[in-house]
């Protein structure tokens, strides 16, 4: 089920609000929570819910075992186990069919290639999952007992299916007690229409003119080839961070406060602050459960010690972050899809992160401010919509890579790449400065003015009548357009 | 303490190679190339001169070098 779908917001929601606050008592809220997940997963998915359920069947048990493990090596034995099995899962339903396939060609044999559609939202809960048994052996929280507390944990809808990739521990005392008020519940809505305007006026408007630069009847030029990438961008953005905030907003109405995924990620200087601006879940996701225990692998330790006592000072010191880097961005790549250009793109970003860190920052702080600023924020343009024209494109990568340099096009613009940029002027412009936080400075500004003049609580008034024109101005735009408008997957749900 | 504050002030300067003189309330705000990343590396280095482990909750959760040097004085005493 999408949350941007006429269902969703018309019966399911409604629906679920009225259930949900109708009972008081936390069993009650919980149940009807899980009910409607499991409903909401099944909508599509109704097999796959069974290998969904499972997943929290064995976290529960091993979150169990390694609460219980009397010994170290009991707890460490346990929580490997849980890990082990996890990944296994994940291997088996997203990443089978590519392995022999890759297999296939490099070994020149013809294993037959296992046809598994790719469970919804499996990199998601499986990763969610995982926090809970590795924050178990961490002592970073005790195991859940009840197992109907963390399968509402693995299976609640708002996350499940695109993130943000909330940890355990975010939610651990959620579960049990959550702060609800109208306030909650209206900010919440805010948040969610925020989300899906995002959604529906920008991303598939964005996606159309992606589309039609890249599928240029005329022939590809290098023009269309980087204005279609760009157009993607814009997409992915307004795709994946309006999912986000509808799921922030979701969690919100239910008392739940979900992590916060997107920091306005296309103002960023560098590569660096990119990543610490984009998709941040999953960068910290990486960050506490890959980077720091590979850092602190025995081998990597090893490595360390015998660089240094041969004299190499520097490579003991950045080979280490090097090695961690590589393993993270390689699986951040493989996380994406279960294809070598995902690989690729990962590879790709971890190359400018180890570069930013050990070359290029030290150059730049040579020189002046201003031309520094300027060659950083021009090449991070270009870095990351080459890094886009990797992700898009997950058949003839090298090909379709060439025309943005001008490499088997018909030329650097024709009339077609032209005119289709004309059109989406507008769009391109809108777009652009609402990916800045320019929106929210602007309010930021008049709430603060408006506390001087007319007192706290008179503004929250304002601040409320308007903010519900802004709801139900969204919601009937959305319901307008998603009625004419068949274009409308999310792309994150691919992952 | 005052020990612990001298080793560690010889530790952050080989992993940032500048002179820092660090203490209680220093935070990974207050030097520049204190990132996530850097964090492990100094934590790696720590551990190497005072000849001990951290949990990663302890690595995780340190808030300031006040942190940092009550952990290692507490492991000490053991």
């Amino acid at each position: 089920m999408v949350f941007s779908s006429p269902f969703f917001v018309y019966i399911f929601l409604p629906l679920l609000l009225l259930l949900y606050y109708v009972g008081k008592n936390s069993a009650w809220r919980r149940g009807i929570l899980l009910v409607f997940s499991l409903f909401f997963y099944a909508w599509g998915e109704p097999v796959y819910l069974f290998l969904m359920l499972f997943s929290a069947l064995i976290n529960y048990i091993f979150g169990i075992l390694v609460g219980k493990g009397k010994t170290p090596s009991a707890r460490k034995l346990a929580v490997a186990g849980g890990v082990v099995l996890n990944l296994a899962m994940l291997g088996v339903f997203k990443y089978a069919g590519f392995a022999v396939e890759s297999l296939n060609a490099v070994l020149g044999t013809s294993i037959p290639v296992p046809a598994i559609v790719l469970p919804l939202g499996i990199s998601f809960y499986t990763f969610q999952a995982m926090t809970y048994v590795i924050d178990v052996y961490r002592e970073n929280c005790p195991p859940q007992k009840s197992f109907s507390r963390l399968l509402l944990f693995i299976t609640f809808f708002p996350q499940l299916v695109a993130g943000p990739i909330v940890r355990y521990t975010d939610i651990e005392d959620q579960l049990e007690y959550r702060r609800v008020s109208a306030k909650e519940i209206n900010d919440g809505l805010y948040r969610f229409a925020i989300g899906m305007g995002k959604k529906v006026v920008f991303a598939n408007t964005c996606a159309l003119a992606a589309e039609n630069l890249f599928a240029s009847t005329a022939g590809p030029t290098v023009l269309s080839s980087w204005g279609g990438v760009l157009f993607y961008a814009l997409q992915v953005y307004f795709d994946f961070s309006g999912y986000s905030d509808m799921a922030i907003g979701l969690g919100h109405m239910f008392g739940f406060t979900f992590p916060e995924n997107f920091d306005h990620p296309y103002i960023s200087k560098n590569v660096t602050e990119y990543w610490r601006r984009w998709h941040m879940t999953l960068g910290g996701w990486f960050r506490d459960y890959l980077f720091y225990p590979v850092m602190r692998s025995k081998l990597v330790t090893k490595l360390t010690k015998s660089l240094k006592k041969s004299g190499h000072k520097t490579a003991a010191k950045n080979l280490p972050t090097i090695i961690a880097l590589t393993v993270v961005w390689f699986s951040t790549g493989l996380w994406h899809g279960a294809s070598w250009n995902y690989v690729l793109w990962g590879v790709y970003y971890g190359a400018w992160l180890i570069l930013e860190k050990f070359v290029l920052d030290k150059a730049y702080k040579r020189l002046p401010d201003m031309l520094s600023t300027i060659i950083q924020r021009v090449s991070f343009v270009f870095i990351t919509l080459f890094g886009y024209a990797i992700f898009y494109n997950e058949q003839n990568l090298f090909t379709k890579l060439g025309h943005y340099f001008g490499i088997g096009t018909t030329g650097f613009t024709n009339v077609y790449s032209e005119s289709m940029i004309y059109e989406n002027g507008l769009l391109l412009i809108v777009a652009l400065i609402s990916c800045t936080p320019l929106a929210a400075f602007i309010m930021g500004k008049i709430r603060a003015k408006l506390n001087a003049s007319l007192g706290e609580e008179k503004a929250y008034n304002i601040d409320r009548v308007f903010k519900t024109v802004v709801v139900i101005a969204l919601f009937a735009l959305c319901t307008v357009r998603l009625a004419g408008d068949s274009y409308n997957p999310f792309i994150y749900f691919k992952f | 303490m005052n020990e612990i504050y001298e080793r560690l002030n010889q530790v952050f300067a080989d992993v940032f190679d500048e002179d820092i003189t660090v203490n209680a309330s220093t935070t990974a705000d207050d030097i520049e190339d204190w990132d996530s990343l850097t964090h492990i590396t100094l934590i790696s280095a720590i551990e190497e001169e005072f000849g001990m482990k951290f949990s990663m909750k302890e690595v995780v959760g340190m808030n300031n070098v006040g942190e940092l040097a009550d952990i290692v004085a507490a492991r000490r005493k053991r």
